[in-house]
C-alpha cells in the first residue's frame, strides 16, 4: 500500500513538472523500478563508451564512441600509423560517421601510389595496410568505431580530382 | 555454393569489363554482386544443414541483413580478442583467423554494397572494386577451409539473428 502511495505521488509530481524540470529530475522511485535501459555498441566497448555518455530528455544514456568524443587523439594516433604503413600509402584520410545500419563508423580513404595499385600486387598491399590499421589503432576496441576502408591509385586520383581524397 | 560462385565471377567480369574508363554502373554492380555472393555462400551453408532439402530456399528467406551484419560484428569481436590473447602457435589460430576474414569482408562489403546501390554522389575506383572482390574470393578461401569446424557453423547459426521468444 505504501509502496502504491509513494508510486502514485511521484507520478503526480513528474505530471505537473515544467519541461526543463522533466529533463533532469526524473522522481527516482520511478527511475529505481525500472532498470535504465543503455544504447551501446558490443559490451567488449562498453566502458569505453560509458564515459562519453549523455543523458537524453528520457533519462536514457546515449552513448558517445570515443572517436567521436577524441578527435584531436584520434587524429594523433593516426597521424602516428604513418611508418606502419609504408612507402605504398600516399595519403590516408578518414571521415567519422554511421554506417548503413547507425552504428558509428571510421571511413578510411586510401590512397595507393601507382606501383602499389597493380592487379598483381594490390591484394597483398591492401591487405597489409588494412591490418596494420587495424591492429596498430584498433578502431572498434579502442575508439568504438566500425572501420571501412577504401582504395584508389594516384592515377585514379588525376582524373578524378576528388577533394576529400587530397 | 555454385550460385554464390557464379555471383563471384559475374563481379568479376563486371569489374573487368572495361578495363579503360569503366563506367560507373560497371563498378557499382560489381560491388553489389560480389556482396550478394558471400551473402548467399553463407545462407546457403546455413540451409545445408536443414535436413528437408525441398525447405531450404524458405529458410534462407529468413536471414536479414542487419541481423547478419551484427552477428558479424560481435564474432568478429569476439575472435579478435580470442586472437590476441592465443598464442601464435595454437592449433585453432588457422581456423580462427580464416572466420575472422569471413567475418570482417561480411562486413566491409555489405557496408560498400549499401554506397554502390544507393549513393550515387560516391565515384567508384577499378582499384576500389578489384580490391574488394579480390577480398571476397579469399573469404571464400578462408570459408572452404572451415565450413566443418563447430565455431564456423556457429556463427552460421548466428547470423539468424537474436531475437527475444516473444516474438
Amino acid at each position: 500500500m505504501i509502496e502504491k502511495y509513494y508510486g502514485f505521488r511521484n507520478v503526480f509530481k513528474y505530471l505537473f513538472m515544467n519541461q526543463r524540470d522533466i529533463q533532469w529530475r526524473q522522481p527516482p522511485r520511478l527511475r529505481s523500478r525500472a532498470p535504465m535501459p543503455q544504447i551501446s555498441a558490443a559490451p567488449s566497448i562498453e566502458p569505453e563508451y560509458k564515459k562519453y555518455g549523455s543523458k537524453r530528455r528520457d533519462n536514457e544514456v546515449v552513448h558517445m564512441a570515443r572517436a567521436f568524443a577524441q578527435q584531436a587523439q584520434l587524429d594523433q594516433a593516426i597521424a602516428e600509423l604513418n611508418p606502419a604503413l609504408g612507402p605504398d600509402v600516399v595519403r590516408l584520410r578518414y571521415t567519422l560517421g554511421q554506417d548503413w545500419t547507425g552504428d558509428p563508423a571510421i571511413f578510411f580513404r586510401i590512397l595507393l601510389s601507382d606501383r602499389a595499385s597493380r592487379r598483381d600486387q594490390l591484394y597483398t598491399v591492401t591487405t597489409r595496410i588494412r591490418d596494420a590499421v587495424v591492429q596498430h589503432l584498433e578502431p572498434f576496441e579502442q575508439w568504438g568505431v566500425l572501420p571501412y576502408f577504401s582504395y584508389r591509385s594516384q592515377a585514379e586520383q588525376a582524373v578524378l580530382e576528388e577533394e576529400a581524397w587530397a | 555454393m555454385a550460385y554464390a560462385d557464379d555471383l563471384l565471377e559475374l563481379a568479376r567480369h563486371l569489374a573487368n569489363l572495361e578495363p579503360v574508363n569503366p563506367r560507373q554502373a560497371c563498378l557499382r554492380r560489381a560491388v553489389s554482386t560480389a556482396y550478394y555472393a558471400l551473402f548467399h555462400l553463407l545462407i546457403s551453408e546455413a540451409a545445408l544443414n536443414w535436413g528437408r532439402p525441398e525447405l531450404r530456399s524458405e529458410l534462407g528467406r529468413l536471414f536479414g541483413h542487419g541481423r547478419m551484419k551484427s552477428a558479424s560484428v560481435e564474432m568478429r569481436s569476439g575472435l579478435a580478442a580470442r586472437l590476441r590473447k592465443s598464442p601464435p602457435s595454437a592449433p585453432e589460430m588457422a581456423v580462427l583467423k580464416d572466420l575472422y576474414h569471413v567475418t570482417d569482408t561480411f562486413i566491409e562489403v555489405q557496408q560498400r554494397r549499401e554506397e554502390s546501390d544507393y549513393d550515387t554522389g560516391k565515384e567508384w575506383t577499378q582499384t576500389d572494386v578489384v580490391t574488394l572482390i579480390d577480398t571476397v574470393a579469399t573469404a571464400f578461401q578462408s570459408w572452404k577451409e572451415i565450413r566443418q569446424e563447430p565455431v564456423a557453423q556457429a556463427y552460421l547459426v548466428s547470423l539468424l539473428g537474436k531475437r527475444p521468444r516473444s516474438e
